[in-house]
């Protein structure tokens, strides 16, 4: 009897593994999403790379591997943003987010986040290779255009359109008060954006800093500095908002001082 | 109960419970750190420590693939059984050899098993300035090519402008030039915009190249489109249409039409020329791709191209008109098929055939008319695999077939009417078969070394070549490698020239040794690249009386190149610079004495500047020794033309007038200065310079896409 129990109860726990594991994919992706915020949050290289790591086993559990690529490529591209000021690392991280969502689009192309996150990427590249500026910024536009037909409500468009726009010169169809606009406009979808679950909903807090960023570069640094607080109140983690605010706060003593 | 709980979950998890551990290093056997070991499919893993170590525990039972990856190496795939019992796992990943996109320079990159050389995009060469969008225009920015004549001809280190192979997709490409001339011809065949990339090698390159002396040019096609690109081009003195269509996932074409009109241009620049027919070109190409299964994709390649021009020659003595036609076709298949994860194979098959026309006259008589065709059919196959070591072994055959009808004077380089002529009407035959083999082996202290070996045999002179080729390198630190490189190369001579009667039958291939030592320092955003070498040349044609060529010629070429690469925030700038020495015993030389190719000084300087995303302004400086030449009353060869020099200019503007498009306009002036540079003087009087029609010249156009 016992025997016979030995082997229901493994073939019960046996089915239990398999029968959880289509269900862990998205536990797990839910669960990364918020250690990655969580890393993103504190500026920790380190603590990004242990998540890229669980990414890429997650990739091959043959179920969403397009959208775990998704999470993997956001997750090169904010170690190559956070570490800015390593021009080598930053350039490594960029080509292989730039890689790893351009598979996710081949796997799945109607996920108008990839798009934008693709944007981005092929803006930044422009970066370190100018020679790029020709034609990335047009293929970086492209990108924006078929997200925006995908999901017109979706903020990070326009997030990630304002920021593009910010950096380019107004004869060049760029601009500060351009910028401003796109960003308010992702800040109030923002507002009607609930938590999408295993989808990335990520950039709440970011809009703010990016509206701070545009002030700050209008010289209207009071409501710079109205904005950073909002993205503070929004994610009293973010430690982006933090730092900026420090080092203004520095720069305002330094000043007087 | 709890007792008898612990009964039934006991033997499971003793069951379950797996330790793996290992260790991972790269091929030169050395620790790698941070690499991804794990179960696939599931989360169980680890990653390697600083000594390459790696220890996990498993609850999995059963049948499991364990994978271990890291970035810009080949992922390995183990397959375990999982039952409780400790697994020891010694993995060695492979680098893996990406080809980046948009790199101008490969340094000595022997380690992954690429020769050293240039790669090209066509981006690159079309905003190269003062290159005409031309692929020879823009890799003669590069050191180790010397100028010689206005023109796009390669003349790489102290060789001869035929010592330089072209292949495009694997077919050997014996016309590469438009409007030919004994010094190659004006414009490369193929336009940037047909190309994916381009490789070009001044020496030392591997045992998959042979039949060239002095250095290769290998053009890839564009693959399969992506996404839909129509684009539409005009200029002054050009008009092209081109497109980019992918049909479904696995299909796809690129096509393109190109013609070129150049009355326009000096109609525009108020140039005096002596032409009676304006050069003018036309091609046509169609590239079909197919991804037939995940593992390959078959190309096939279609080619037309058409030009002919008319000149009237200003000889003081008597006056003359030429006239000449060109026209080539180029069809090719080419599979590249992956066998394995590591091993591939690519194979191409090709045909080639080239016609052209020329006719001299002076007044009504004909002092030249000649026509000739070339006919070559080409199967090439090559394998590639990547084990501890890297391997490539392949054989080509090759058919060409030549064809003469026409007469010529019977004294070469003389076009006097009152000379007597030569009547031809010959076909030629020949076939070359080739087989190759090349590996890559990898030692401690980053040490390589790449080994070589090359049969060739043609059957016009039956004669059989050996060309042992070897490089050695070493990365003393991350920025900085050292290679040398030496091997024999050889080349036939094209099939008339054994003919009996105008030729020798006799005459054995021409033969070349390279020794090339070289240092590179690169970092981030910047290189330098310092290169010396010396090269042997052997078995040369050399005229004799009875003969008419004996092989008895030969020669040397020594010297440096050196090359500066930088880029800051949003200016390039790129400084090539060649000292050479070459000297040759051949041809009608009494001794050894400089032929026109022996350019001491040349020297290229770039500049490229983003003004903005859209908008870049370029800038060339070139400088060329003037070449040897016999002064009337002098000594052979023993004085040299002013130098070579022009400052080019070209501004790119870019736009989007509606989502999708890319609209580029272009303005480039060429010789800035209006420099008057000299090509020759008639019969070496200094009274009598012959002028470049070149002077400055403006360029404009616009190209369109969407």
């Amino acid at each position: 009897m016992e025997r016979v129990l030995l082997v229901i109860v493994i073939t019960l726990a046996s089915i239990g593994i398999h029968a959880e594991e289509k269900v862990t994919v998205d536990k797990h992706i839910v669960a990364i999403k918020v250690e990655q915020q969580e890393a993103v949050d504190k500026g920790d290289i380190e603590k990004l790379k242990e998540v890229s790591t669980k990414l890429e086993r997650l990739s091959t559990f043959e179920d969403k591997e397009w959208l775990v690529n998704y999470y993997l490529a956001l997750n090169y591209y904010r170690i190559s943003t956070i570490s800015y000021e390593d021009k080598e690392i930053n350039e490594k991280y960029i080509e292989l987010a730039k890689e790893i969502i351009q598979k996710s689009i081949k796997d799945k192309n109607d996920f108008a986040d990839s798009h934008v996150l693709l944007s981005s990427i092929l803006g930044m590249e422009i970066g370190f290779k100018p020679g790029l500026g020709m034609t990335n910024g047009i293929k970086s536009g492209k990108e924006i255009e078929k997200a925006k037909k995908l999901a017109p409500e979706n903020p990070r468009i326009y997030m990630i359109d304002g920021t593009g726009k910010l950096y380019t010169p107004k004869m060049f169809g760029g601009g500060v008060d351009k910028a401003i606009s796109l960003f308010e406009k992702s800040a109030e979808l923002f507002k009607k954006e609930e938590n999408r679950g295993i989808y990335p909903d990520w950039g709440r807090d970011e809009v703010y800093i990016w509206l701070g960023n545009a002030y700050k570069e209008k010289k209207e640094d009071s409501t710079a500095i109205e904005f950073y607080k909002k993205a503070l109140e929004i994610n009293p983690d973010c430690g982006w908002a933090k730092e900026i605010l420090k080092d203004m706060d520095q720069n305002k003593k330094e000043n007087s001082g | 109960m709890g007792k008898s709980c612990l009964m039934f979950f006991l033997p499971i998890m003793l069951l379950a419970e797996t330790v793996i551990e290992g260790r991972v290093t790269n091929e030169k056997r050395e620790a790698l750190e941070g690499v991804n070991v794990f179960l696939e499919g599931t989360l169980d893993g680890a990653s390697s420590d600083e000594n390459g170590n790696f220890k996990f525990k498993t609850q999995e039972t059963g049948k499991y693939n364990l994978l271990i990856r890291m970035m810009g190496y080949k992922e390995s795939r183990e397959e375990l059984y999982l039952e409780g019992k400790p697994i020891e796992v010694r993995a060695i990943l492979k680098e893996k050899t990406l080809k980046s996109e948009g790199v101008i320079v490969k340094a000595s990159s022997f380690t992954t098993g690429e020769e050293n050389g240039v790669t090209l995009t066509p981006l690159e060469v079309l905003t190269t300035p003062g290159a005409a969008a031309d692929v020879c225009w823009a890799i003669k920015s590069f050191p180790g090519v010397q100028h010689v004549e206005e023109g796009a001809g390669l003349f790489v280190r102290g060789g001869e402008v035929t010592e330089t192979k072209f292949l495009l997709d694997g077919a050997n490409v014996y016309h590469p030039y438009r409007y030919e001339s004994p010094t190659g011809g004006f414009f490369g065949t193929f336009s940037p915009f047909l190309l994916k990339g381009t490789y070009f090698s001044s020496g030392g390159f591997g045992a998959e190249y042979g039949n060239a002396l002095s250095g290769v040019l290998s053009m890839e096609s564009q693959d399969l489109p992506s996404e839909r690109v129509i684009s539409l081009g005009m200029g002054l003195a050009n008009f092209s249409v081109a497109g980019a269509v992918p049909l479904g996932d696995k299909l796809g074409v690129n096509f393109s039409g190109n013609q070129s009109n150049t009355k326009p241009l000096f109609d525009f620049n108020n140039i005096e020329d002596n032409f009676t027919e304006y050069p003018f070109s036309y091609d046509l190409n169609l590239n079909l791709g197919w991804r037939y299964s995940e593992k390959g994709l078959a190309k096939l390649f279609f080619f037309r191209e058409k030009d002919n021009v008319g000149v009237s020659l200003q000889d003081p003595t008597w006056g003359g008109n030429y006239y000449g036609t060109e026209n080539s076709n180029l069809y090719n298949l080419k599979i590249d098929h992956a066998l394995s994860d590591n091993s591939f194979l690519k194979f191409n098959i090709s045909r080639t055939d080239f016609g052209k026309d020329m006719e001299i006259t002076a007044g009504e008589e004909y002092v030249l008319d000649l026509s000739n065709t070339d006919e070559i059919n080409q199967a090439r196959v090559m394998l590639e695999k990547q084990t501890w070591m890297f391997l490539k072994v392949g054989g080509c055959l090759e058919q060409r077939k030549s064809y003469f009808e026409g007469f010529v004077p019977s004294e070469e380089d003389t076009l006097d009417p009152s000379v007597p002529s030569n009547h031809y009407d010959r076909e030629y035959k020949s076939y070359i078969g080739s087989i190759f083999a090349e590996e890559t082996s990898f030692f401690p202290y980053n040490l390589s070394l790449t080994s070589g070996i090359r049969f060739d045999r043609d059957s016009k002179s039956a004669k059989n070549v050996f060309d042992p080729r070897f490089s050695l390198s070493w990365k003393t630190t991350d920025e900085i490698t050292l290679a040398f490189a030496t091997g024999k190369f050889h080349q036939f001579y094209e099939p008339w020239r054994y003919d009996p009667d105008y030729g020798n039958p006799e005459l054995d291939p021409m033969d070349a040794r390279h020794y090339i030592i070289s240092g590179t320092w690169e970092n981030d955003g910047g290189m330098i690249r310092v290169e010396g070498y010396y090269k042997d040349y052997e078995k040369l044609m050399k005229d004799d009386d009875s003969l008419n060529y004996v092989s008895s010629g030969f020669g040397y070429a020594r010297g440096v190149d050196f090359f500066i690469k930088k880029s800051f925030e949003k200016i390039e700038g790129r400084i090539a610079y060649s000292y050479l020495t070459s000297e040759r015993n051949w041809q009608d030389y009494a001794g050894l004495f400089p032929p026109d190719f022996d350019i001491t000084h040349n020297l290229s300087a770039i500049l490229n500047i983003s003004l903005t995303s859209s908008f870049q302004i370029g800038t060339k400086y070139m400088y060329a020794t003037g070449k040897p030449f016999t002064p009337l009353d002098g000594e052979f060869r023993s004085e040299r033309l002013p130098s070579y020099r022009t400052l080019d200019l070209s501004v790119f503007y870019l736009h989007s007038f509606f989502t999708n498009n890319l609209t580029i306009f272009y303005f480039s002036v060429n010789n800035v200065t209006d420099r008057d540079n000299i090509l020759g003087y008639h019969n070496g009087d200094k009274n009598q310079p012959i002028e470049s029609s070149y002077g400055r010249l403006y360029y404009f156009g616009v190209s369109f896409q969407m």
